[in-house]
């Protein structure tokens, strides 16, 4: 728990025909991390071959293409406009398909049992492209024919007969006279031009003689004027009355058609989704196939594992193996660099890794902070929020999120879990600090509220006192842990310099303090002791850091008046509650009915400082733990454990899964 | 009519008032105008949108025009008032003109903001909603402002004309307006966050909550500086009518009105730091959290502010009642509300160096703790503001409750103050040197101790401050008292 759990480097060597039964039971099992033959840190590349990439992959990828095809028409279903918080709050589950371990010649002709039973699917998407078409066609057509409704006449006429032209277009009507203009130009007589002005654009309709078309095509052309033309007959009304009429039907076939794909998805999409997900594991254990070395008879894989892992591939791929495997293993020291970490923390605590993880994850050979920094998370908090009303809401809220969301998204489910913690925190300490919305009770209901010990608006020394007491255990317990891990690598020269020297400043200072402001009698004696022992820390200071030891000294003043945070949280939690229960008196004093508008103002002015210190106490929390602690024995930098594991979502295996749990 | 002192005091609020939201308004419209006058020129469709964003910083100006005038029509300046205005209701005008008018000032935040909205919804009409929405997030300032003016004037009875104001609760008045008007300025700090929102949301529309989120990060200040404001009117007695009578008790809250006003300009580090982290966040969600542990750092000028404020109302008596206070102790905590107030301002030296950590993690996440350290540098200068602060309370006997020093020596506490916050600007320097430090680190850790040197030079300067404070201390001699 203290450290991150112990790695082994693994070797791991098979005969061929087992290598198949190796790569899948080691997938299943999911805790080795491999470390390809290629990695230029591969201790047996030298030795082995390397192997070249299967065709099979390609194969698969093929098979996973034709299923993604399929995917992607189902995704064309329109959702449900579901409101976003119903969907936040209720997330469908899904429900994983039983399967067991087959060869990857049946998964592919599953794939080509399912695209015959599918066989609509293809010829939907085409009917679907078709319609698209159709609706765009009618669209445009419908637009063009509602621009022509105010000539009055017959569509079929426009276009050109055996003697007479007849053009219909769409002219800005500032351009109107120009082209007039122009046409008057060509000087012809039999020609008769018709304009219906409709806000900015006039439709002009020109009928001459077919031969002398040509005269004016240069004036009729875009950008200036837009022809319209049109495929339908009859008067304008009829000819849209039937091409909306059209057009429904179009939308009917539409979305008759999106039904069936629709029920084509409900009762085959669950197997599609489990058959793309074990073409995809079936995949990633071809590919991986390249990360292994060869020789002509054997398999070649290299890896690390968790230390308490190693007895599990043991027997796993012993009996896969039927005998015919050789596995080395030795626990990597902690000194080493370059292993991949992976906490080892029990249940309960698991959750707070992702703040550690925030700042750096640990090196191998560091302390692991995470039991540190939980627990003292949800203690600043607690303190800082002061409020067991809001800490009760917390809690419910926290609890609603974990029983709602946490089954299906694991990241919500850690952060409900803190935020439970947190708010059970918050209850407690609140209820120490009298908060339950502020000073609602002693206020307007007339009740003292039990269990309390310590108001920070009314003895805010006190509370002064806790916060510079908290902050001097803080800091010496980070002291302490640097220490801790200096004397385990034997760095005596930094144990004595950088934490030693603060254990013999701090007690020092303190003597000295007292005396100065004469808090208590203190013997000579212990003076002198004390003023000594000042003098060699800060010499040792200077020695060791040089003129930017000065630095050090303002920087450990800083770090510890940092803590009055908690103290300054605190009141603001309080006093904040305070304002706004008085605004709320203020407002139902005024009138009887009045009393509407102070309740608002009461819970919006709740809600709203509810918010601002659980935001503030979740940042002020948590740096005091990235800042002042972990700057004092704490790096980071370590690289995440990533095991090659067979991500089932979609399916399970029968049997149970090989994986450990 | 007769003008009497107190009458000429409602003036001088009434100017105060109007004058300095003229000037926010005026540069906040202003900003905003160019950018309107700039989207029009190549949209004039969009001449209406521009139209409203530029009203959005107005609001400010009208507050103050409103306050002014409530002000004068208390005073009797639109019609003959029976009964002289008692200098003590003058005091509280000044102080009601200093909420409504130094909070007015928000608006150009909130032109900051609104400038960025239009040129975003001249591109993407869809943007003008939340466009509003966050430059609307920096009015909140200027409303609170408005809401401790009104709350000085009905309380003191100006409105009425039954004037139940004592001298004490006069000054205290005047420390309100500064408590809330001087953390109004924290709103520059969100128009800088609000704008960036705005950008980031127009590319990256899930942006918008988190984009909320920084820029709500900046507005603790505002909510501590009302805190301080409330706080002050309650025990004071406003409220409840039982008013303080020790003159010295107002000189008190004015000190803390510096205390947490001037502290509230670290907003203004917070919102460089927070537009850093939004931009960081929408091309990476995964700095979300260490974005805002950045822009969280640069809150703890204002935390010691608002610290110090409350210390003072306690050690005072001011929560209690059961001491009176001195002038010497008035000046004292003055003095005090100088140091860690003016000191405040290092955060926006915090703010600049912050904004480079959270670049520089977002390209290497091993940056961060080296980040961090660059970042809390520039803290100490706060951290000497406090220190003084916390001498002064100490050695004048504050925290004692024995009051044993002399006015003249109260005043020189002033100058003691003065010093070491000042000399806390030498934090925007060292943040500017600390920006450059973490990319230089980034591109070459082996730099980073060099860098720190170059960092701690700027410091040497708030040590004077330090210093000077110190001696001025030592020399009244009230070390050995």
């Amino acid at each position: 728990m203290f450290y991150p759990a112990e790695m082994s480097k693994v070797t791991i060597g098979v005969h061929n025909s087992y290598d198949t039964r190796m790569v899948r039971d080691l997938h299943d099992t999911g805790v080795l991390e491999i470390i390809s033959i290629r990695d230029e840190k591969s201790s047996i590349s030298d030795v082995l071959e390397k192997p070249q990439r299967s065709p099979l992959t390609d194969t698969i990828s093929d098979y996973l293409l034709r299923l993604e095809r399929v995917f992607e028409l189902f995704s064309e279903i329109p959702v449900q406009e579901e409101s976003l918080l119903k969907g936040f709050l209720s997330p469908r589950i899904t429900i994983p398909n039983p399967v067991t371990r087959r060869p990857v010649r049946e998964l592919f002709r599953d794939v080509e049992e399912l695209s015959l039973e599918l066989a609509r699917i293809p010829e939907i998407r085409e009917e679907l492209a078709l319609k698209k078409e159709e609706k765009e066609r009618l669209l445009k057509e419908i637009e063009a024919v509602e621009l022509l409704k105010p000539l009055g006449m017959r569509l079929e006429y426009i276009g050109d007969t055996e003697f007479v032209s007849i053009i219909a277009g769409k002219v800005d009507t500032e351009k109107v006279p120009g082209l007039l203009q122009d046409i008057g130009g060509a000087a012809i007589e039999e020609i008769f031009i018709s304009q219906v002005e409709t806000g900015n654009q006039t439709l002009v309709l020109i009928v001459l003689p077919r031969t002398r078309k040509e005269e004016i095509a240069g004036h009729i052309r875009a950008p200036r004027f837009q022809s319209i033309q049109v495929s339908c007959t009859g008067m304008p009304d009829d000819a849209l009355a039937q091409m909306k009429a059209e057009y429904s039907v179009v939308i009917e076939e539409t979305d008759r058609l999106l039904a069936e794909l629709a029920g084509l998805e409900d009762s085959h999409g669950a197997r599609l989704k489990a058959l793309r997900e074990e073409l995809r594991i079936e995949k990633e254990e071809q590919e991986i196939r390249t990360s292994c070395g060869k020789t002509d008879e054997t398999t070649f894989i290299e890896g690390w594992a968790r230390a308490d892992d190693i007895d599990r591939i043991e027997s796993t791929l012993d009996a896969a193996a039927e005998g015919h495997i050789f596995i080395h293993s030795g626990k990597t020291e902690r000194h080493q660099e370059d292993v991949p970490v992976d906490y080892d923390n029990p249940r309960w605590l698991k959750p707070f890794e992702m703040l550690t993880t925030t700042f750096a994850r640990p090196l191998y050979g560091e302390i692991d902070p995470t039991p540190f920094i939980a627990p003292i998370f949800v203690l600043f908090f607690g303190l800082m929020m002061g409020d067991a009303a809001y800490g009760i809401i917390l809690t419910l809220c926290g609890l609603f999120l974990y029983s709602r969301i946490g089954p299906a998204d694991p990241g919500m489910r850690d952060m409900s879990f803190i935020l439970v913690c947190c708010g059970i925190s918050a209850t407690l300490f609140g209820a120490v600090q009298g908060g339950w919305f502020g000073d609602f009770l002693p206020r307007y209901l007339d009740i003292t509220p039990p269990f309390v010990l310590l108001e920070p608006l009314k003895d805010p020394i006190a509370f002064f006192q806790l916060s510079l007491l908290i902050g001097v255990v803080h800091i010496n317990l980070g002291l302490f842990l640097a220490f801790f891990q200096n004397v385990k690598s034997w760095a005596y020269r930094a144990m004595v310099f950088e934490q030693g020297v603060w254990f013999i400043i701090q007690p020092c200072a303190a003597v000295l303090l007292a005396s100065f402001f004469a808090w208590t009698y203190i013997p000579p004696v212990l003076i002198t002791v004390a003023e000594a022992g000042a003098l060699a820390g800060l010499v040792m200071i200077f020695y060791y850091n040089g003129p930017m030891g000065f630095f050090g000294l303002t920087g450990f003043l800083g770090d510890w008046l940092s803590y009055v945070r908690i103290m300054a949280l605190s009141l603001a939690t309080g006093g904040i509650a305070m304002t706004i229960n008085i605004l709320a008196g203020l407002i139902s004093a005024i009138h009887p009915l009045m009393i509407i508008p102070a309740v608002f103002i009461f819970v919006g002015g709740q809600i709203f400082n509810l918010v601002i210190q659980s935001l503030g106490g979740v940042i002020h929390a948590i740096r005091l733990q990235y800042i002042e602690f972990f700057g004092k024995f704490y790096t980071g930098g370590g690289r995440g454990f990533s095991p090659f594991r067979a991500e089932r979502r979609h399916t399970t295996l029968k049997g149970g899964n090989l994986e450990w749990q | 009519m007769a003008i009497g002192l107190g009458a000429a005091l409602m003036a001088i609020g009434a100017g105060i008032a109007v004058g300095f939201s003229a000037i926010g308004a005026g540069i906040g419209v202003g900003i905003t105008g160019a950018s309107s006058a700039g989207v029009t020129s190549e949209r004039p469709e969009k001449f209406g949108a521009a139209l409203i964003f530029s009203a959005i910083p107005q609001t400010q100006a009208i507050y103050g025009l409103l306050v002014a005038v409530l002000i004068l029509l208390s005073a009797g300046f639109f019609g003959g008032l029976s009964g002289d205005v008692p200098v003590s209701a003058g005091l509280a005008g000044i102080g009601a003109g200093l909420a409504a008018g130094i909070a007015g000032l928000s608006s150009i935040g909130q032109g900051i903001a609104a400038s960025s909205g239009i040129a975003v919804t001249a591109n993407k009409p869809e943007m003008f909603g939340k466009s509003v929405v966050f430059s609307v997030i920096c009015e909140t300032q200027a409303i609170y402002g408005l809401l401790i003016a009104v709350l000085l004037l009905v309380f003191s009875g100006l409105l009425s004309g039954n004037f139940i104001v004592s001298g004490a609760v006069g000054l205290a008045a005047i420390g309100c307006g500064l408590a809330i008007g001087l953390s109004g300025i924290s709103a520059i700090g969100q128009g800088i966050a609000a704008a960036s929102g705005i950008t980031a949301t127009a590319e990256n529309p899930d942006m918008f909550g988190r984009g909320v989120v920084f820029a709500a990060i900046c507005e603790t200040q505002a909510i501590y500086g009302l805190l301080v404001a409330i706080l002050v009117m309650s025990f004071t007695g406003m409220f409840t009518g039982s008013l303080i009578s020790t003159l010295a008790a107002g000189v008190v809250a004015i000190g803390c009105g510096f205390a947490v006003g001037f502290a509230g300009f670290s907003a203004i580090g917070q919102g460089i730091a927070a537009s850093a982290g939004i931009g960081a966040t929408s091309e990476n969600p995964d700095m979300f959290g260490r974005g805002i542990v950045f822009s969280a750092i640069c809150e703890t000028q204002a935390i010691y502010g608002l610290l110090v404020a409350v210390l003072l109302m306690a050690f005072t008596g001011l929560i209690t009642r059961d001491v009176t206070t001195t002038m010497a102790v008035g000046f004292a905590s003055i003095g005090g509300g100088l140091a860690v107030g003016l000191a405040g301002l290092s955060a926006i030296g915090q703010g600049i160096a912050s904004s480079s950590g959270i670049a520089a993690t977002s390209e290497k996440t091993e940056m961060f703790g080296k980040g961090v350290v660059f970042s809390a540098i520039c803290e100490t200068q706060a951290i000497y503001g406090l220190l003084v602060a916390i001498l002064l309370m100490a050695f004048t006997g504050i925290i004692t409750h024995d009051f044993i020093t002399t006015v003249a020596v109260g005043v020189a506490a002033i100058g003691a103050g003065i010093a070491v916050g000042l000399g806390g600007f030498s934090a925007i320097g060292q943040g500017i040197t600390s920006a450059a430090g973490i990319a230089a680190t980034a591109r070459h850790p082996d730099t980073m101790g060099r860098s720190l040197v170059f960092a701690a030079m700027s410091e040497t300067f708030a040590i004077f401050g330090l210093l000077v404070a110190i001696l001025i201390l030592f020399g009244l001699g009230i070390f050995t008292i």
